[in-house]
């Protein structure tokens, strides 16, 4: 499988934090058995739509991946409750027991190697101007049919996270019938 | 789904694909009479369209709709039964055939755009075939039989809430929207939700459907249709968080526009069910006319707030 690196490597997980990152990654791996679709599942992606094709795809999906694709999705999906509901920034500071804006505390962060991870896409994001949001819809994604606050929540994503979501998008997509209805599940990736 | 008892209060019943008067019915129903030459004259629309005269008080009665898509559950409350339900199968020899099936959905999405519609023109004869597999998607075959079924069988309004972007089933697509067109049947068409280069939307002989997000549902503001003066998308309606019906009885909050077509092509029944002599051509300048963002000049120059 793709994702157990014995081949040498590529540019991409050789990136600073990846080791760290893969590292655990491949620790959870070992201790249980991995279901990218169940996993896919419990965060709210509408598995259940895809083709048998489609779930093949998925159930390939990396553990890295399944982690950044549910990760984006809450983050895209709290915004959009956070418009229903409330001030975004007022539930983010409840949930992380601090009164800041700052998201650096929140869960996912706190996983081993994101703070190497978080570190290289900051600086990738402070050498170049990047428009994630640009990034997505070339890439076919419906960003156009996002809500304001959901779009917000995307300008923010790094090249790293639009990367995996294109890449997963891309497959998931080749993978598909010729023929597709137009109906939009999630993050419109899975 | 027995589909004897549910199509029960339509003066057609199935058989082997085929529409029939059914037994002690004296005459064909309106949309059966054959409508050509044209009944319009140049003379019968008025000084001024407004939406009262183009679809006020019509029910979509005596209008037949057709969704090609995933199957309608005809069980479910919104849809209210379905008058045909048909699939796309291959007989012995590989020859692709629409034949009767279950009215049962594969995956929900057909099921929401035949609700849509039913809400739109709760009178309409609403017709199923089943093109998409579980996952939303299906063969291009599959489409290009199912469609060519409907045209065939001379429906009045056709939704397609799909696209392919592969360009080989684009010529057999583009002919089978004109054999449509010509035969006055309305074919609405959702745009791909994505920017990228799909069919049939993109076809002029369709009415091309994209979405936006609804007014409020506390009955502050009508929903309402809206024209593009930037095509190829030339209406929008509403398809952002809406409320559909679904798989099993069922409602879910969904985005897309294929949720937006069957709105259009509600509206199109309406239209086609109080003016049953409309051409395509006709039906789609009364979508543009009655657009909330079109307004007669009058109006514009204040002269005349009613559009």
């Amino acid at each position: 499988m793709a994702w157990d690196n014995q081949s040498g490597g590529t540019a991409w997980n050789e990136q600073p934090g990846w080791q760290a990152w893969n590292w655990w990654n491949k620790a959870a791996w070992e201790q249980q058995p991995w279901d990218a679709v169940a996993e896919l599942a419990s965060a709210g992606n509408a598995v259940d739509q895809l083709s048998p094709e489609q779930l093949e795809v998925a159930r390939n999906l990396s553990p890295a991946e399944v982690a950044v694709l549910n990760s984006v999705k809450w983050r895209i999906d709290s915004a959009s409750q956070a418009a229903a509901e409330g001030d975004w920034s007022q539930q983010a500071a409840a949930q992380s027991g601090q009164s800041g804006q700052s998201s650096e505390s929140w869960g996912w962060r706190n996983a081993p190697g994101w703070a190497a991870w978080d570190k290289w896409n900051k600086a990738a994001w402070e050498q170049q101007s990047w428009d994630a949001v640009a990034a997505l819809r070339a890439a076919g994604a419906p960003v156009d049919q996002f809500t304001p606050e959901q779009l917000s929540a995307a300008r923010n994503l790094s090249p790293a996270e639009v990367a995996v979501l294109n890449s997963i998008k891309w497959r998931i997509d080749w993978a598909g019938g010729e023929v597709e209805g137009h109906s939009w599940n999630g993050l419109g990736i899975i | 789904m027995d589909l004897a008892s549910s199509s029960s209060a339509s003066p057609v019943a199935v058989t082997a694909g085929r529409l029939r008067l059914k037994p002690g019915l004296q005459s064909a129903p309106r949309w059966a009479a054959p409508r050509w030459p044209p009944t319009v004259s140049a003379g019968s629309w008025p000084d001024q369209v407004s939406a009262d005269w183009a679809y006020g008080g019509a029910d979509g009665a005596g209008v037949r709709v057709c969704v090609l898509d995933t199957g309608v559950d005809g069980d479910h409350p919104i849809v209210g039964g379905v008058q045909a339900a048909m699939q796309v199968t291959a007989d012995a020899a590989g020859e692709l055939r629409v034949v009767p099936g279950e009215a049962t959905d594969l995956a929900g999405h057909g099921t929401a755009c035949a609700g849509v519609i039913r809400t739109v023109a709760p009178g309409c004869w609403l017709a199923s075939v089943q093109v998409l597999t579980k996952g939303t998607q299906g063969m291009g075959d599959v489409l290009l039989a199912g469609l060519r079924w409907a045209v065939d069988e001379g429906y009045d309004v056709i939704n397609l809430s799909l696209s392919t972007t592969k360009l080989a089933l684009r010529n057999e697509l583009a002919g089978l929207c004109d054999s449509a067109y010509f035969r006055h049947c309305v074919v609405c068409a959702s745009a791909h939700n994505a920017p990228v280069l799909s069919f049939p939307w993109r076809f002029a002989s369709v009415v091309s459907v994209a979405s936006i997000t609804p007014p409020r549902a506390d009955g502050a503001a009508p929903v309402q249709h809206y024209y593009n003066p930037k095509p190829p998308v030339e209406f929008f309606a509403p398809g952002v968080g809406v409320r559909v019906a679904w798989r099993n009885g069922t409602m879910i909050k969904a985005t897309g526009n294929s949720f937006a077509t069957p709105y259009i092509a509600g509206l199109c029944a309406l239209i086609m069910s109080k003016h049953p002599e409309l051409t395509p051509f006709e039906v789609k300048t009364l979508l543009y006319h009655t657009a909330a963002n079109v307004k007669r000049v009058a109006a514009v120059n204040g002269d005349d707030n009613d559009r």
